[in-house]
């Protein structure tokens, strides 16, 4: 992976009406990488996207791409996927391709990346009778008809079934491969452990760390998961009341961070044990998603 | 083809495939034009003459579709764009925002045009109203009048938030000038202060010139105070609406 920068953002500031959407927020994306803007339902993700593809405005801030500040000659040429869909239903597929490559003074042969997609038989089909997974792939197509050097993708498997979502991820790989630097936002936490490089971590508008996943879990790691599942109803309340730092609950599976297996955890699992009917014991390696869900969480309880 | 032409064809294409479209530039003028001149005239009554009314309802129907083809069908087909997103779209395209509206603009003028033949050729072929003028100044005050109330469309489109307002305030400017220009009732049943407050509106103009045309058989420039007022305001509004366009 290069080095150089293809986007650097510094102190970037939102607001709509009395709402802080961006907080001086800060990061740079590397030239040739995936970069994940990974947060909540309403942490500014998609605002700061649209910042960045420059159709939302901002009140303070610098964006520079390939170190040219916005607003100067120099700026790349993008490609995007929007969370909504923003096209033409009672265009065809086939129509959508000719009209928007028409649009870009580069164009792309995008005819190769027709078979990594799902529509090569779907080309006179308007979009209005496509799938969601169908129109997200287009989008994506759409996205590429100008050969972009930075594609942003806000969003790209919101809604979709596992295996269109697997070739999205296969199609984003590949176009990393061509060189591509790609930025996309996402709520789905193994969405972007699989396919980023860096992840930025969004709450609140906030920007709480940027690094790759294995240094985020390194650097907020208490060590290890353990996961529990009981065959009786347990309250979080209860198990923190055992004396067990902040214990996270998710369809019945009840999860707390410890620094170590030591004796001091096998002495709380065997309380545990005594006191309630446990079904499963499951100790692993903190994952992203674990660390994720706890410091946003302490975020929002700030 | 440049991005101009493919975003011209694509338009032009979309409002092909438009039921709502195609209703409001054709059969909603064909449907007055019926209504107007079956109330106001009567079916194969002998051939129009210098004096005939019925060729100032015809003219009548002529500004009201050109008036409904440019604000109804930009404030509310761009807004509701606007709000999905097209535009946003659109706006990382190298598509400039001159290209866009002119496109439009050129789309709906054609749309006009067609309309204009079908309310002057139904006029001519059902009630035996053969309209006066010629086809060079027809042409060009048709063009006038679409680029101004085009522009008053996507005016409308650019300042409205939700296409709900802006189907809202489209209606109120269409229909007061609808009722205020002559197109419907005649100028002389006003009193004087609602005449004089008629002729600040666009629709006046273009439906006194084109009546100066079809009625009186007279040329435009026999009125180049209203010909020069209607040029001016389609100039000013253009530009505002060139200037108001956001992408969203």
């Amino acid at each position: 992976m290069n080095t150089s920068h293809a986007i650097t953002v510094t102190g970037l500031s939102k607001r709509y009406g009395k709402v802080e959407a961006l907080k001086a927020i800060s990061f740079d994306v590397y030239r040739g990488e995936i970069f994940a803007l990974l947060g909540p339902n309403g942490s500014g993700k998609t605002t700061a996207l649209e910042i960045l593809m420059n159709i939302r405005s901002y009140e303070q801030g610098k964006i520079t791409y390939f170190d040219s500040a916005v607003g100067s000659d120099r700026l790349p040429r993008i490609g995007a996927v929007f969370q909504t869909r923003m096209y033409y239903d009672s265009l065809s597929v086939r129509e959508h391709i000719k009209y928007y490559t028409n649009f870009y003074r580069v164009k792309s042969d995008i005819r190769k990346y027709l078979n990594q997609v799902d529509l090569g038989d779907k080309l006179d089909v308007q979009y209005g009778s496509l799938s969601g997974g169908q129109k997200q792939q287009l989008s994506i197509l759409l996205a590429l008809v100008n050969d972009p050097e930075i594609l942003f993708l806000d969003e790209p498997s919101t809604a979709l079934d596992p295996q269109v979502r697997l070739r999205i991820w296969d199609l984003i790989r590949a176009l990393k491969d061509e060189g591509k630097t790609i930025v996309f936002s996402t709520h789905y936490i193994e969405e972007a452990e699989a396919l980023a490089d860096r992840v930025s971590i969004l709450s609140k508008g906030e920007l709480i760390v940027t690094d790759s996943p294995s240094n985020i879990i390194k650097k907020y790691n208490e060590g290890y998961d353990v996961e529990l599942s009981f065959d009786e109803e347990v309250s979080v309340a209860e198990l923190e009341r055992l004396g067990i730092g902040s214990v996270r609950c998710s369809r019945g599976l009840h999860t707390f961070s410890v620094s170590a297996i030591d004796d001091s955890l096998l002495q709380l699992v065997k309380e545990i044990s005594n006191k309630f009917m446990v079904s499963r014991i499951n100790i692993g390696k903190s994952s992203l998603q674990s660390v994720f869900i706890r410091i946003t969480e302490e975020r929002s309880s700030q | 083809m440049t991005r101009f032409q493919s975003f011209f064809y694509m338009q032009c294409k979309l409002a092909a495939r438009s039921k709502i479209a195609l209703f409001w530039s054709f059969a909603y003028p064909a449907a007055m034009l019926l209504l107007m001149l079956s109330v106001f005239g009567g079916i194969n009554k002998a051939g129009a003459n210098i004096n005939d009314p019925r060729l100032l309802t015809a003219t009548g129907v002529l500004v009201i579709t050109i008036m409904s083809g440019g604000i109804f069908a930009l404030a509310t087909v761009l807004s509701a764009d606007f709000a999905t997103g097209v535009y946003d779209r659109l706006k990382i395209t190298d598509l400039k925002p001159f290209e866009v509206i002119l496109a439009l603009m050129l789309r709906q003028l054609l749309i006009i045009i067609m309309g204009a033949i079908l309310v002057l050729a139904g006029a001519k072929f059902i009630f035996s109203v053969t309209p006066r003028g010629d086809f060079a100044s027809l042409l060009l005050l048709t063009t006038i009048g679409s680029v101004l109330f085009c522009s008053i469309g996507i005016l409308v489109a650019n300042l409205c938030t939700r296409p709900a307002t802006a189907a809202a305030v489209a209606n109120v400017i269409f229909l007061v000038m609808m009722f205020l220009s002559g197109s419907t009732f005649p100028k002389t049943f006003f009193p004087g202060w609602l005449k004089a407050g008629a002729q600040i509106l666009p629709a006046s103009h273009l439906f006194d010139l084109l009546a100066l045309q079809l009625y009186d058989g007279q040329s435009i420039a026999d009125d180049l105070k209203s010909f020069s007022l209607l040029l001016a305001m389609a100039g000013v509004l253009l530009v505002a609406a060139v200037r108001t366009f956001k992408w969203k």
